[in-house]
């Protein structure tokens, strides 16, 4: 606080309540330290304060708003699955030459044994199959019925082979000694992966202690490899396999189902190996990707996002104008009228927007039916012939009438209360310099009421975009919009990760719309109240 | 006309019932069975006693007696010729009953795993379809 009465304004001078005068130092504050840091550090302490007021809200919505969202988005490129499910098969694809002309080799269906026996054991070949049933239909019977035969594979021989070559082969715990030593691990690499797999899964699983389990085929299937390949590692009992009856593992895919032994079977699982995918992506703008692996379109018949994406652009852009054109006289009345009867009819606008919506919606549908209130009375009035009653719900009419009712509070309250901040001594002054009523309002009035537009219309679009219940209920199928075929994906098809790609674009698209509106419009011109 | 397809306990219930303007038909109609589940490593008396209800429920006086209340089953054959009387319409049930001879040819039994594989797919067309 300066004295300006008493000092000449060249030599600055503080006076606190209580405080001191300096002269020509630093404004010092009551208890000596410079006033400016006093202030800064109170503005701090003020700043900390409201920070850990608003904090609870802070963490709430990280934790139940913000953080859903982003883990949902994520899963539009997520694909981890087929590289968890079966990382054996995987790796093994990645080397294999055969594709996508022949089938795999066997070093494939080897790894795919292996990883589907333990796929099948924690029941996660399932989800696999109806994962890759998405992008090739057939996949998952597929691999529901190739896990349910995998435990009962004739790869037995093999156990009984060896078993019977060098008994001690049996015996886990003298297996578990083998497997401890590093050197025969790495002799044998197959065998030292299978182990260490079926160890886990007896531990985890099934809940047993593997040096009590008889160990299970693929281990000795996995053995058998290695010592094809000419292992022979010192202190592992030697067994020369040359005169093993052996079998083709492959044969054995074949047999359980002849799908196989189908190269687009495997290029489906190799194109979705990777741990991230636009498949997602590509579907939800009715592409896919092609048996090349490049990019192409679904074919007509299963064409669908893209229209839904456009209507539902068009029918939201229809819905905020017709609010415009609905809610804009209301919102003139209301402002220009005495307050107290602005006050009463204020509330024929709130009620219908402190009512339930599903309460809204289903009063739509028992005006708008065939059989209902308004074709009823048409045709009572001669307007409307009885055997050609109107369609009015069901369809994309259906949803902008009930939509526009629902949408048209967001629209009045806000213009109303632009409205209400114009001067009416504005209007009085254009008209007596000579503008008529209409020149008056288009010239001065309209202008300043459009920053009420412009709240309003965001309002509206952007709840109209993601709309989902009114639409379902009165939709029918040509009123039905992006919304619900996500809704479905969600709860139905259980595709999450199409309903996240899907949502990631209409939440870009709604980003887009927003940046639009502000180069054209301008965010600063628009105004929610006062 | 409109064509639609739903449970016939339901369709019972419009056209007897409530006297609507509705026919069935039971050609190509798909059913499904019902069944019950036993907990793994029940003691004996608990054992026994689920044994013992579910052969009571089971047994064909029981199924053809539900045909009382509600048109469905009879799961068994031999209940078939059982089949009598409405508990409160007093119509006679069989030929309402979707195992009677007559309606039950043509018959299809749900396989999941066709719906498991096609459904999505399906699904996929039929909407594309609607849409247009």
């Amino acid at each position: 606080m300066t004295d300006s009465a008493t000092t000449p304004p060249s030599q600055p001078m503080a006076v606190l309540p209580g405080g001191e005068v300096t002269e020509n130092g630093p404004m010092l504050a009551a208890d000596g330290r410079p006033l400016k840091h006093s202030l800064n550090r109170a503005l701090r302490r003020e700043k900390l304060r409201a920070f850990l007021l608003i904090s609870p809200l802070l963490v709430f919505i990280l934790v139940a708003f913000v953080a859903p969202i982003a883990e949902m988005l994520f899963r539009s490129v997520e694909n981890q699955i087929v590289s968890e499910t079966l990382p054996r098969t995987v790796a093994a694809l990645r080397e294999d030459q055969n594709l996508p002309e022949a089938a795999p080799g066997e070093p494939v269906y080897e790894a795919l044994y292996t990883d589907l026996f333990i796929a099948a054991e924690y029941k996660s070949h399932t989800r696999l199959g109806s994962r890759l049933n998405y992008e090739s239909t057939g996949l998952s019977s597929l691999f529901r019925g190739t896990g349910r035969d995998v435990g009962r594979f004739d790869t037995d021989i093999y156990t009984d082979q060896f078993v019977e070559a060098a008994p001690a082969l049996e015996d886990p715990v003298a297996w578990s000694n083998w497997m401890a030593d590093d050197e025969i691990r790495e002799a044998l690499p197959f065998t030292a992966d299978a182990w260490d797999a079926w160890v886990t899964l007896t531990v985890e699983a099934n809940e047993d202690d593997p040096l009590e389990e008889d160990v299970e085929d693929f281990v000795y299937t996995a053995l058998y490899r290695d010592f094809a390949n000419g292992a022979s590692p010192s202190g592992f009992p030697d067994v020369d396999v040359s005169n093993f009856e052996s079998v083709s593992i492959k044969a054995l895919f074949e047999e359980s189902d002849e799908d196989w032994v189908d190269p687009d079977v495997w290029q489906v699982i190799k194109t979705y190996s990777p741990n991230y995918t636009d498949g997602y992506f590509l579907n939800s703008v009715d592409m896919m990707n092609g048996p090349g692996g490049e990019a192409e379109w679904r074919p007509e018949s299963e064409q669908i996002y893209l229209k839904l994406f456009w209507r539902t652009m068009w029918m939201s852009m229809a819905i905020t104008f017709s609010c415009i054109l609905l809610g804009y006289p209301i919102a003139f009345l209301l402002s220009t009228l005495p307050l107290r009867t602005a006050n009463v009819l204020m509330i024929l606008v709130l009620l219908p927007f402190w009512t339930s919506l599903l309460v809204r919606t289903s009063a739509w549908k028992v005006l708008l039916q065939q059989q209902g209130v308004i074709n009823d009375t048409l045709v009572w009035l001669g307007l409307v012939d009885d055997l050609n009653r109107l369609q009015l719900i069901n369809n994309a009419t259906g949803t902008v009438i009930a939509m526009t009712h629902i949408l048209l509070p967001f629209m009045i309250l806000p213009l109303y209360s632009v409205m209400k901040t114009i001067p009416p001594s504005y209007m009085r002054a254009a008209k007596s310099m000579g503008a008529n009523d209409w020149t008056a309002f288009w010239r001065v009035w309209f202008p300043l009421s459009v920053p009420g537009i412009g709240a309003g219309s965001i309002l509206a679009f952007i709840l109209s975009i993601g709309y989902y219940i009114t639409p379902e209920i009165v939709g029918g199928t040509s009123g039905v919009f992006i919304s619900n075929r996500i809704a479905y994906h969600i709860s139905s098809s259980l595709n999450w990760g199409l309903a996240a790609a899907l949502g990631t674009i209409l939440l870009a698209l709604v980003l887009t719309l927003y940046w639009v509106y502000d180069r054209i419009v301008g965010i600063d011109n628009v105004k929610l109240g006062g | 006309m409109v064509f639609g397809s739903t449970y016939n306990g339901r369709l019972f219930s419009l056209i007897v019932e409530q006297d609507q303007p509705v026919n069935m038909m039971w050609d190509t109609q798909s059913y499904d069975l019902d069944g019950w589940i036993i907990p793994e490593g029940l003691d004996e008396p608990q054992l026994a006693r689920v044994k013992d209800f579910l052969y009571f429920a089971t047994d064909t006086q029981r199924l053809a007696d539900q045909a009382k209340y509600i048109s469905y089953g009879p799961a068994r054959k031999s209940s078939a010729p059982l089949v009598g009387e409405h508990a409160t319409l007093g119509i006679d049930m069989a030929p309402h009953m979707p195992t009677n001879p007559e309606n039950s040819e043509g018959a299809f039994v749900q396989n999941y795993e066709w719906w498991a594989d096609y459904r999505d797919d399906l699904d996929a067309k039929f909407q594309a379809w609607l849409a247009q």
